[in-house]
């Protein structure tokens, strides 16, 4: 009886399955087709005996991992950052988006918009480059602005491991922050303006207008994307790190991706790399799992 | 008259700290423009730039002389377009299936797509599937291999679950509207908003993308402009040492070389990705008045 | 077909008559052949059809051998050939293998040992490898296959010394002082290059006597180590953490020499003689300081690669330091061993691994051939005296957008050209080509002190999984101790956190590591 029910209503959707249809063909083939790869993980694999003919290894790689010295100082270093950046880097772009979207001069408006999109588009390697010249403790002109408002003289904030977490979060927001605010905006785009006008007639402060009005409306939009930002919690990008790096900070900038990438860059450690990066994934969805489960309790938004 | 008072207050403050964010925000911005026509020297002292110093335009001219540029934008501008089309139509498909409530398996299409956003079977075994579809050296696969991203779908499906209430959706079904027109005819129109950011996060993930066309692409007339800057932003910063069959006097040549252009290529690669912003703007500047369409 | 005939008969008796061994000469006769090989592009080529060089264009028409190229550029090299490596193979690389692609690939490349393949095949090559010490030993795995065959040249002397010292004389003129000596004419030069407006633009304060950096290949911190007899065997930092003396490994980083070094040079950061910066800058941000005229002294390949010919004739090389005890040490080494011998590797899926080695053994066929090979055509780059030796020249058709290096990348190999034996070198003479000149000329008065052929570890293959027992080893070695020398150098040093320093070292595994070097010195694996 049940079953005949599903099939009716199924069939009753079944442009929706169309509609989903493209997409699901295209992550069966991108990702799932090429998904045996996982197997590398538990393998001495080599690129040219393949998955069928590599050895198998069981756990090795696995213990290895978790045996080398530096094992709890590196996924703590990990954690600090992504966690810093999550504290830090989540509230500010919803911030700037209601900023700029109570702004009344459309002009002005239009223009912090573009501007503060812009630095997003500053690869990598030039935006620390940036860094560094910009806070060299000798020529700098960023570390004269942090000595007139009160820094030590000489500071030296590149050579500094303390500075480094700060400096590699708050640079992050910086290129970040306006690129990140462009998914709230939408969202307040899609904000019925029927509400605001009743609002006024009402005598609503803006204040209370954007507490009322606009931050319901993008709740929804910010609970699936901190859903998402938690489930990321092992992942830091290697790239950055990398390039800040230096002999002095290295104590605190030894993350798992700069680990890996170190060590496949000596040779080829497939298998290795597979396995730490199954061992993150594999955190990084549990957490999204019970984060989800959390927020449908809560908050009654989930993925699924 | 009190409403009025704090609003101006709220104003002020609203426009002064945000005035002060565009200066600390537009000052790097402006810093590669003065660096592009600057000798390298100076750049990198780290000293406050507010005009060029030691003005060249070499970098520029170096730039318009290399003909792998022009080859490059072109290439960039057939995935960036193929791959916009090809992935709105999709992740708002997706999207709008993804955010009915009535849809049976939701949850199972959901953890489906979200799955692979955690789990990857790597490089190699991807690259061995896309041989085997014949797909490695083509434009096709250019197109194809970003248009879809799991991230786009959800943040599509959560927008179109708060924008398009369930009572239009019931209001069509009782005019005997399917959901092909109700898509297309009603769910299209009221979500510009999302679709202007589709666009642009497509745009820009295939206008940077360097990785896939680096691995895939074997022929060199097939390369996007993002290849190019990458190897022009690697030599700047060639370390002797790391390069084999390199001599140290020819790799400090190489770098020096590279440092006269690199400001330039950035700036000549990024503009155009840049400038597509302010079209895509007017869509959620202006909210859309959903009342007027239920009405 | 006639001048085919004549050219062919010209090169085989020239074969003949360079190689002496004689052994397999190829006629043209023989059924044309195409392989594909893969092949690194270098970014100073400015033609990537690798076929219209004049090496391989007599190569073909001797061997009958076409080669089909694949460009791959050295940005992409390590990702791309791991996936061929994987999927498509081609039958030949050159110049994109590395020692451990071979490890953990073995079955993909050849062997050539198998079959007498490259002794019948390639005779000129096997001859030149045998004049080694150890011979074919030098590319043989311990399992005794032949995977790779070798290219770049067996030494190369200006190489030998790594990042040499350099000082402005026009400061030390400004200042009233000499070339220092030792160590302590060293600070006296660098405290009054502090002290007082050695370069003379009004500003005291804008001098960096002394600027070593981390992000520059010769200009590393353990350069500074080198008047207390520690040298690395090239410029990396790692190098130096462990020395060779009479057949036994020892460590540098646990020693006293050590840690004077350590204290000498954070007397120098601390009262700004050294740059601090030396750890965090960029490589460019270290290349824009020595262009701005405010450093005056630091470590270099030669000024005149640096800077305009005006501004290098400014700078003179600082002898190596006395330290009064004898322990003066340079770092390099001397006759350096500095051919690839992963250059050539031949994969499994070669069909005619037979006429590939022919080619390539006629490219290796006689000094003339290896120089084609290696810089173009005779009488362009390169020439040969009346006496044999080999002479390096400035070609005619040079512009400012076409260089020395984009010539010798483009019409040639370079270091990817067939193996050039020490006996073979090239002479650069001062009017032809006065930068490399003085190169040389420089490493003169410095190389008896570089790391001594006795006291350099041996080079062979080894077991990839003793490899990569080491590489773990490492990872997390270097990491310690690099950081310990910053912070150190920084900070100083005092006996608590020298204590403290020698049980880390301990725990990060220093002394198995010198162990694995010990029993790879004494050929237990």
């Amino acid at each position: 009886m049940k079953r005949k029910n599903l099939w009716k209503r199924m069939k009753k959707c079944y442009m929706l399955y169309l509609f989903l249809l493209p997409a699901v063909l295209m992550i069966a083939v991108f990702c799932y087709a090429p998904m045996y790869g996982v197997l590398m993980a538990f393998q001495n694999y080599s690129p040219s005996k393949g998955i069928t003919g590599s050895s198998w290894v069981g756990l090795k790689w696995f213990r290895t991992f978790f045996n080398m010295p530096r094992f709890w100082q590196i996924v703590k270093n990990t954690l600090t950052l992504s966690i810093y950046s999550l504290i830090a880097g989540f509230p500010i772009p919803v911030i700037l988006a209601l900023m700029i979207n109570s702004v009344r001069n459309s002009k002005f408006q239009k223009v912090t918009q573009t501007v503060t999109y812009m630095p997003h588009f500053i690869s990598v390697v030039i935006m620390v480059g940036m860094l560094t010249t910009f806070l060299s403790p000798r020529s700098g002109f960023l570390s004269h602005i942090l000595t007139f408002l009160g820094a030590p003289d000489d500071a030296f904030y590149m050579g500094d491991a303390k500075a480094f977490p700060h400096l590699y979060v708050w640079s992050g927001i910086w290129q970040d922050m306006g690129w990140s605010s462009i998914i709230y905006l939408a969202a307040l785009a899609g904000v019925d303006q029927s509400l605001h006008e009743a609002a006024k007639v009402d005598g609503a402060t803006k204040l209370q207008r954007i507490w009322h009005v606009d931050i319901p409306a993008i709740v929804p939009t910010m609970i699936i994307l901190l859903i998402m930002s938690v489930g990321s919690i092992m992942s830091v990008g290697y790239e950055k790190v990398f390039l800040m790096q230096n002999d002095l900070n290295s104590t605190v900038s030894e993350v798992i991706s700069t680990y890996v990438y170190k060590i496949g860059l000596k040779q080829q450690q497939y298998s290795y790399s597979a396995a730490i990066g199954l061992f993150n994934n594999g955190i990084n969805f549990i957490l999204l799992v019970v984060v989800n489960k959390v927020s449908k309790k809560l908050s009654g938004s989930s993925l699924w | 008259m009190k409403r009025r008072g704090s609003d101006k207050i709220f104003d002020i403050v609203n426009i002064t700290i945000l005035s002060i964010l565009l200066v600390i925000m537009a000052y790097p911005i402006y810093f590669v423009l003065v660096a592009s026509v600057s000798d390298p020297t100076y750049v990198n002292s780290g000293a406050f730039l507010l005009w060029p110093k030691g003005f060249s335009m070499l970098g520029y001219r170096k730039v318009f002389e290399d003909t792998r540029i022009w080859i490059g934008y072109f290439n960039t501008l057939i995935y960036v377009i193929g791959g916009c089309i090809l992935g709105v139509m999709i992740t708002m498909m997706a999207g709008f299936a993804l955010s009915r409530k009535e849809l049976p398996f939701r949850g199972f299409f959901m953890g489906y797509f979200v799955f692979t956003m955690y789990f990857g079977g790597g490089l190699i075994p991807f690259y061995m599937v896309m041989k085997t579809l014949h797909l490695t050296n083509t434009r096709t696969l250019m197109i194809l291999i970003s248009a879809v991203s799991v991230y786009n779908i959800i943040v599509t499906r959560s927008f179109m679950e708060n924008t398009i209430p369930e009572e239009l959706r019931d209001a069509a079904k009782v005019d005997g509207c399917g959901d092909g027109y109700f898509f297309f005819k009603i769910v299209m129109p009221l979500s510009k908003a999302i679709m202007a950011v589709l666009v642009l996060f497509l745009a820009v993930s295939y206008w940077n993308s360097y990785f896939n066309p680096m691995i895939f692409l074997t022929d060199r007339s097939k390369y996007p402009l993002a290849l190019y800057l990458r190897e022009i932003l690697l030599t700047a910063s060639t370390n002797a040492s790391t390069s084999r069959e390199l001599d140290p006097a020819a790799a400090l040549k190489l770098q020096t070389m590279a440092q006269v252009i690199k400001y330039g290529v950035i700036v000549v690669s990024t503009l155009p990705i840049i400038c597509v912003y302010p079209f895509l703007q007017k869509y959620f500047v202006k909210g859309v008045m959903i009342g007027s369409v239920k009405g | 077909m006639k001048r085919k005939g004549i050219a062919a008969l010209l090169t085989m008796s020239m074969v003949l008559a360079a190689g002496g061994t004689g052994g397999a000469v190829v006629s043209a006769a023989e059924d044309p052949v195409t392989f594909k090989v893969a092949v690194m592009l270098n970014p100073l080529c400015k033609d990537e059809d690798f076929n219209n060089q004049e090496a391989y264009k007599k190569a073909e028409e001797a061997t009958g051998v076409h080669i089909e190229w694949i460009p791959i550029s050295s940005a992409d090299a390590d990702d791309k050939v791991n996936i061929m490596l994987a999927s498509d193979l081609p039958d030949a690389f050159l110049g994109l293998i590395g020692e451990g692609q071979i490890a953990n690939n073995m079955d993909s490349f050849l062997d050539l040992n198998q079959d007498d393949l490259l002794k019948t095949n390639a005779p000129h090559v096997v001859s030149d490898y045998e004049k080694l010490s150890n011979g074919l030993d030098i590319v043989t795995w311990p399992d005794g296959s032949i995977r790779s065959l070798m290219t770049g040249r067996q030494t190369s002397y200006e190489n030998d010394a790594e990042g040499i010292m350099f000082i402005n004389k026009e400061w030390l003129d400004n200042v009233g002082m000499d070339v220092p000596t030792n160590i302590d004419e060293f600070y006296e030069v660098m405290k009054a290059f502090h002290d007082q407006d050695a370069n003379g633009n009004g500003d005291a304060n804008d001098e960096i006597p002394f600027e070593p950096s981390q992000s520059d290949w010769c200009s590393k911190i353990m350069n500074v180590a080198n008047p207390w007899g520690i040298a690395g065997t090239d410029s990396s930092d790692e190098s130096a953490y462990k020395m060779v003396k009479d057949g036994k490994v020892t460590g540098t980083v646990n020693t006293d020499e050590f840690r004077s070094f350590l204290e000498y040079a954070h007397k120098l950061v601390s009262e700004g003689l050294m740059d601090k910066e030396m750890f965090s800058q960029t490589s460019e941000q270290y290349h824009s300081k020595i262009n701005e005229g405010v450093v005056g002294c630091y470590y270099t390949w030669s000024p005149y690669a640096d800077m305009s010919e005006s501004e290098a004739q400014k700078w003179v090389e600082v002898p190596v330091f006395d330290d009064g005890e004898g322990h003066y040490m340079k770092t390099g080494s001397q006759d350096k061993f500095s051919a690839s011998r992963t250059g050539f590797c031949i994969t499994s899926e070669c069909e005619a691994p037979d006429r590939l080695l022919q080619w390539w053994d006629y490219l290796s066929s006689s000094t003339e051939m290896k120089y084609t090979n290696r810089f173009g055509p005779q009488g362009e780059a390169w020439d040969i005296n009346e006496d044999g030796t080999v002479v390096e020249l400035i070609p005619d058709s040079l512009t400012d957008d076409f260089t020395i290096e984009n010539y010798k990348y483009t019409y040639g190999m370079t270091g990817l050209g067939t193996y050039i034996t020490k006996e073979e070198n090239a002479e650069v003479l001062e009017e032809n080509s006065f930068t490399s000149w003085y190169r040389i000329d420089c490493v003169k008065q410095l190389h008896e002190y570089c790391v001594p052929v006795e006291n350099q570890l041996p080079i062979r293959f080894v077991d990839p999984e003793k490899t990569s027992e080491r590489t773990f080893m490492e990872t997390e070695l270097f990491s310690y101790i690099s950081n310990f020398i910053a912070t150190s150098v920084l900070d100083g040093i005092d006996d608590a956190k020298w204590e403290e320093h020698l049980s880390q070292l301990d725990a990060v595994q220093y002394n198995e590591w010198l162990n694995w070097y010990q029993e790879y010195l004494d050929k237990e694996f």
